[in-house]
């Protein structure tokens, strides 16, 4: 968010608190809400958290989630959603990380208005632990003491400080409330006193265990009007403090608060919105908001005063907070990610945002005629042009440039809205526009052949007609960016702050259709606001249910592949464009379907699955016994009973023993006993209950006993189809090749560093042409799933050859005896793949190379280029555990590009197994290595026309699949 | 969950009511109090000279039966809530993991020839081992025996303050270092198998049976 837009947003929290005496507290919505669940934070992080080892960090978002990530790595360790409903209730704007590690407070708007709240969460399971409730004001930010002993909170609004004694259950201590506006920081110095920042103009400075009085009286700072930022030094002597409206960063004096020294500030423009000094005091490092050099990231002063700085680059947005380490590092947040400024003053990000930024999407946004195909370019993130096609299910990142696609008309003969661009007054035909309060307009388009136009805002999109009459208006969940209307004047497609791409009706603004690509321009799901969703390989976790049970407990979340079975529907997706509603889309793809005709119906919490977490052992934790005692804790989120357990070792099931200990209300704690393999292992378990199955529940185990495992064995089948028995079918090359050199590649494992044995099904070859018949390949299938007896092994299925989709939106691969006339006889369905695939006792890999069949059902149904997506993310849910590699996304080809005498998706496996794959010095090759290894070969192989997809399930952790040929 | 609001300065009180000890309960917290009353603080051996190495492996063989005591006083008598009773399998299992991988340090500090008190990686271990142990022995104290009304069971007199507790073990690790570096090898192997048994058990393996 800009920093107008920040200050608008204090401006509204202020007028809402003002008014805010007599609201009553309101509880967030009870039925499910369809949130995103990227990777990273979709919305902008406002602040940055670690403990005194340094081996965490926690950030807050106005996503409304809070993360854990561990240090120094950044990988993420656990998503806490925090109680939300619409608009800005459960945004997160502060967190704090308890010195031990073990506690995370988190304030911001998260409470109802006049009452908000900061949660006490257990850092390492996630639950709620705490909720300090009935604040008068917004929490901007939070600290712990350096002992841990007080938690000190900055309201909004003139409300002052809290602290709070953690040593006694939080118990609130005497704390100033005489402020004069909005507090935005507070700091404690190793003694325990407090400072606190204010835009009243004053710092203040408390005595420990004082905090209801300034020790000494309250200052303004010469040169600060609007202190926003306060930083003791490391020996408590001076205090830094950072200005709202300038660069000015000052130095006072703890003893009598009067400014010593002033940093140098020529060419630095940042508002100064984070200081901090460096843990040996050598350095003071700032930054914040700087539109003209979005680039840096701060400004570092060596020696206090000295004037010497320089200047660290590798910010990708506004600067929100640094946090010294040892060794002279800095942890650092901007608004898109955050990262580590090591000691020579070099940034290392450690993550960026999860979403592509659409801020430049009133000049980007370009959609087709029938708005099926839409494109827009990421304002951070080198400037990528992603384009997304529903039709063709796939998108393509920096594709070229196509007439058919046009940008917005923003002015017509009769018709001319202006000042619209990031303005509070925007007009149209020189009569202003009537927002919301502090509301600011970001985009415009007009709806051809009518006096009409669509503006997008920042909590709303409107259309108004000429005369500046607004005819609907619709709340939106952040920025609207960009906005497009289809030359039919039927749909408006709008690019949102939180990543999404919004189909909207003209008529009356209802959404019809969402969709969110992920950065990496691979994975992406489409949605309509019932739920009903497509999505590529690997991407059906990329949305999900959040399910609020007030505020005292943590809501639950439940991604929508759990639901897949209702609500994976390509059909629907592909009509709502066109139906322009959705009860009309489903009725459609229902009848198409030969199903019963239903309406659109939304997931209601009687649907819902149970959710199960593992209690001991802990997240990471060691073994030295082969029998692994789990305890966990499984609620029912309905009255359906926990129906069984299931426990996994790295995704692949195994036997246990499971026993209750204690049930009561919807609880019920029970323990599992199972063998840990000797290795390093993921365990998982998962809960059923009618409706289906848990997420997943993981912890790793680490193998510290005595033994090793002996090298694995790895079974093999290999089927490629070149040739069919019936004619018809678009011409192939290379499928039975690629099965041969796919068995070539995995003899030469055999005795090599992680297999022992290499076995083959059937014996020394792959299954070609007329023998890949469905017998043999059900017989193929059947041996492979019985063959594999030790948890540990490897099993291997490469399929290649055409296949296509039924009606009924369900997978069918074409075996060299099928019969065009008998289909539903003669070829082999996704569930009976599935069947046996699953069913293997080993860790399973798919490598899915399927070419479309061409019109194999004419007049037959519409829907029959093959869904590999829908299917590979069925094999990847937890319950079934199988890696899949799949040779493209939605409807593209598999291609076998001039040159090559293999097609493109099996010369890259084939090659990267082999070693083209393992990361510089490494003899091995791992499922990551070769999934990346994979995805940008193929892409060169065929100039982007083909985008290979990985899906892994959530139960397994990367592991070795192959070695360096030798 | 509990609430701590500012305006009334009240602590809510957990919602489980009313605790009251079974009779299976007392007979193992009467135990308890008998093992209670023979066992010494744990760690109370370094306090007034250098402690031997059975000494020094006795302050942490003494934190791994005491919190595996206080484990079984939660898997009895913390039964009446499955809030209390989950929570304080999770606090056991953080303590558990730190000390196991306190344990781990250690073994690597003596294999690879270092004092583990000059460790970084070992006093870091060590800190988050005490704070965590601490937090299950106090939630115990606090969430399980304090709010049972009338006999309580007794508890282990145990470290309750983390520079204390890090103080003990740092002077255990020294007795432990200084004893393994004047061995010989067969001597080593021995102290490091005596190392290797301090890992804590599962909760699961100290929760009593299900009596259905």
């Amino acid at each position: 968010m800009e920093r107008r837009q920040w200050l608008s947003l204090a401006v509204k929290l202020l007028t809402l608190v003002a008014g805010s005496a007599l609201a009553q507290p309101i509880d967030p919505p009870s039925e499910p809400m369809l949130r995103i669940n990227a990777f990273g934070h979709i919305a902008k992080i406002n602040t940055i958290a670690t403990d005194a080892n340094e081996r965490f960090a926690v950030t807050a978002s106005d996503d409304k989630t809070v993360r854990v990530w561990s240090l120094p790595g950044g990988k993420l360790q656990r998503t806490i959603w925090l109680p939300s409903g619409n608009g800005d209730q459960g945004k997160a704007y502060a967190v704090a990380l308890s010195p031990d590690g073990a506690t995370i407070a988190v304030g911001g708007w998260t409470g109802s208005v006049g009452d908000g709240n900061i949660y006490l969460f257990d850092r390492a399971s996630g639950a709620l632990l705490l909720r300090l409730t009935n604040l008068p004001g917004v929490v901007h930010h939070l600290a712990f003491s350096s002992d841990g002993r007080r938690l000190a909170t900055a309201l909004g609004g003139a409300n002052g400080i809290r602290v709070f004694d953690a040593g006694s259950r939080y118990r609130p201590l005497p704390s100033d409330g005489d402020y004069g506006d909005t507090s935005d920081w507070v700091d404690f110095d190793r003694g325990g006193r407090l400072a606190s920042a204010s835009l009243d103009g004053f710092v203040r400075l408390y005595s420990p265990d004082h905090y209801d009085k300034p020790a000494i009286p309250k200052t303004r700072i010469k040169g600060i009007d609007r202190p926003y930022s306060v930083a003791f030094s490391p020996d408590g002597r001076h205090i830094a403090v950072g200005d709202t409206d300038s660069s000015t960063v000052a130095i006072l004096r703890d003893s009598n608060l009067m400014s010593e020294l002033f940093p140098t500030v020529s060419d630095f423009d940042d508002t100064v919105l984070s200081v901090a000094w460096s843990k040996d005091g050598q350095y003071l490092i700032a930054g914040g908001y700087n539109p003209i050099e979005p680039d840096r990231l701060a400004r570092r002063w060596d020696t206090v005063g000295s004037h010497n700085f320089v200047d660290i680059t590798g910010a990708h947005d506004a600067k929100m907070q640094f946090i010294p380490l040892g060794d002279n590092r800095v942890l650092f947040a901007d608004a898109a990610g955050f990262g580590l400024v090591d000691s020579g003053g070099k940034a290392n990000r450690l993550q960026d945002s999860g979403k592509i930024d659409f801020r430049g999407a009133s000049t980007t946004l370009r959609i087709s005629r029938d708005a099926r195909t839409v494109q827009v370019q990421d304002y951070l993130a080198d400037h990528h042009v992603f384009r997304f096609d529903l039709a063709r299910r796939a998108v393509a990142v920096d594709p070229t440039q196509s007439a058919a696609l046009a940008e917005a008309t923003s002015k017509s003969i009769g018709i001319e809205p202006t000042d619209w661009r990031n303005s509070l007054s925007p007009k149209v035909n020189g009569v202003r526009l009537v927002l919301g309060e502090d509301e600011i307009s970001r985009s415009v388009a007009l709806v051809p052949g009518t006096d009409r136009f669509v503006l997008g805002a920042d909590w709303s999109v409107r259309l108004f007609d000429a005369q500046g009459q607004q005819i609907w208006s619709r709340e939106v969940p952040g920025a609207v960016w960009g906005v497009n209307v289809t030359t039919d004047g039927k749909l408006i497609v709008a690019a949102y702050n939180d990543g999404t791409i919004r189909w909207l009706r003209v008529s009356d603004g209802e959404e019809l259709l969402a969709l969110f690509m992920g950065p990496d321009g691979q994975r992406w799901v489409a949605w309509t606001p019932q739920g009903y969703y497509d999505a590529s390989a690997g991407a059906d976790d990329l949305i999900g249910w959040q399910v609020n049970h007030g505020y005292d407990q943590a809501p639950d979340f439940f991604s929508v592949s759990q639901f897949e079975q209702r609500f994976n529907r390509r059909d629907i997706i592909a009509r709502v464009l066109d139906m322009l509603d959705v009860d009309s889309a489903v009725e459609a793809a229902d009848e198409a379907a030969g199903k019963p005709a239903a309406k659109g119906v939304p997931l209601t919490t009687s649907l819902l699955t149970p959710v199960v977490e593992i209690k001991d052992p802990a997240a990471v934790s060691e073994q030295t016994s082969r029998e692994l005692s789990l305890s966990y804790v499984a609620r029912m989120t309905t009255s359906d009973p926990i129906l069984r357990m299931e426990g996994f070792v790295d995704g692949v099931p195994v036997k246990f023993q499971d026993v209750e200990l204690l049930k009561q209300d919807d609880k019920r704690a029970g323990n599992l006993r199972l063998t840990m393999p000797l290795h390093d292992a993921k365990i998982s378990i998962i809960a059923y209950n009618a409706n289906g199955p848990s997420q997943p529940a993981s912890v790793q185990v680490l193998w510290r006993g005595p033994g090793r495992e002996d090298k694995v064995t790895l079974y093999v089948l290999a089927i490629g189809i070149t040739r069919y028995r019936a004619a018809g079918l678009p011409v192939v090359r290379f499928p039975a090749k690629d099965a041969h050199d796919f068995i070539t590649l995995a003899k030469a494992e055999e005795g090599g560093l992680l297999y022992g044995k290499v076995v083959l099904y059937p014996k020394h070859a792959s299954l070609e042409d007329a023998d890949a018949t469905r017998d043999a390949i059900l017989d193929g299938l059947d041996w492979i799933q019985h063959a594999v007896a030790n948890s540990n092994d490897v099993a291997i299925v490469f399929l290649s050859g055409h296949g296509i989709n039924t009606p009924d939106q369900h997978y069918r691969f074409l075996p060299y005896d099928y019969d065009p006339d008998r289909i539903e006889r003669t070829t082999i369905t996704d569930a009976e793949l599935q069947q046996f695939i699953t069913k293997i006792g080993g860790k399973t890999l798919f490598f899915f190379d399927t070419c479309f069949s061409g019109n194999v059902l004419a007049g037959k149904g519409p829907d029959t280029k093959p869904n590999v997506d829908k299917f590979a993310n069925e094999l990847r849910a937890a319950k079934n555990g199988v890696v899949v590699f799949a040779s493209s996304t939605g409807d593209e080809l598999s291609l076998e590009p001039p040159g090559l005498s293999n097609g493109a998706f099996t010369k890259a496996v084939v090659d990267g197994m082999r070693g083209a794959a393992a990361r510089s010095g490494s003899s091995v090759i791992s499922i990551s290595d070769l999934e990346s290894y994979v995805s940008r070969t193929v892409h060169d192989l065929t100039n982007g026309n083909q985008h290979p997809m990985t899906a892994k399930p959530k139960t397994i952790e990367d592991y070795w699949i192959a070695s360096v040929a030798q | 969950m509990e609430r701590v609001s500012p305006d009334d300065a009240i602590v809510a009180q957990p919602s489980s009511g009313r605790m009251w000890l079974s009779r299976r309960s007392l007979v193992v917290s009467g135990a308890l109090i008998c093992v209670a009353n023979l066992s010494r603080p744990a760690g109370s051996a370094a306090v007034d000279s250098a402690p031997s190495l059975s000494d020094a492996v006795g302050v942490l063989a003494r934190e791994r039966s005491a919190a595996e005591q206080y484990a079984v006083i939660l898997a009895t008598v913390g039964r009446k809530d499955i809030d209390v009773y989950v929570r304080g399998i999770q606090l056991y299992a953080d303590a558990k993991a730190e000390f196991d991988g306190l344990i781990a340090q250690l073994r690597v500090d003596l294999i690879e020839g270092r004092n583990p008190t000059r460790s970084s990686k070992f006093a870091t271990a060590l800190e988050a081992a005490a704070k965590s142990r601490i937090a299950f022995t106090n939630f115990v104290s606090d969430q399980v025996v304090g709010k049972i009304e009338g006999a309580k069971p007794g508890l282990i007199d145990v470290v309750k303050v983390v520079p204390d507790l890090v103080k003990a073990i740092t002077d255990a690790g020294l007795a432990i270092w200084e004893a393994f570096a004047k061995a010989d090898k067969e001597r080593r192997d021995a102290v490091l198998s005596e190392v290797d048994h301090l890992r804590w058990r599962a909760f699961a393996d100290l929760a009593p049976k299900p009596e259905n």
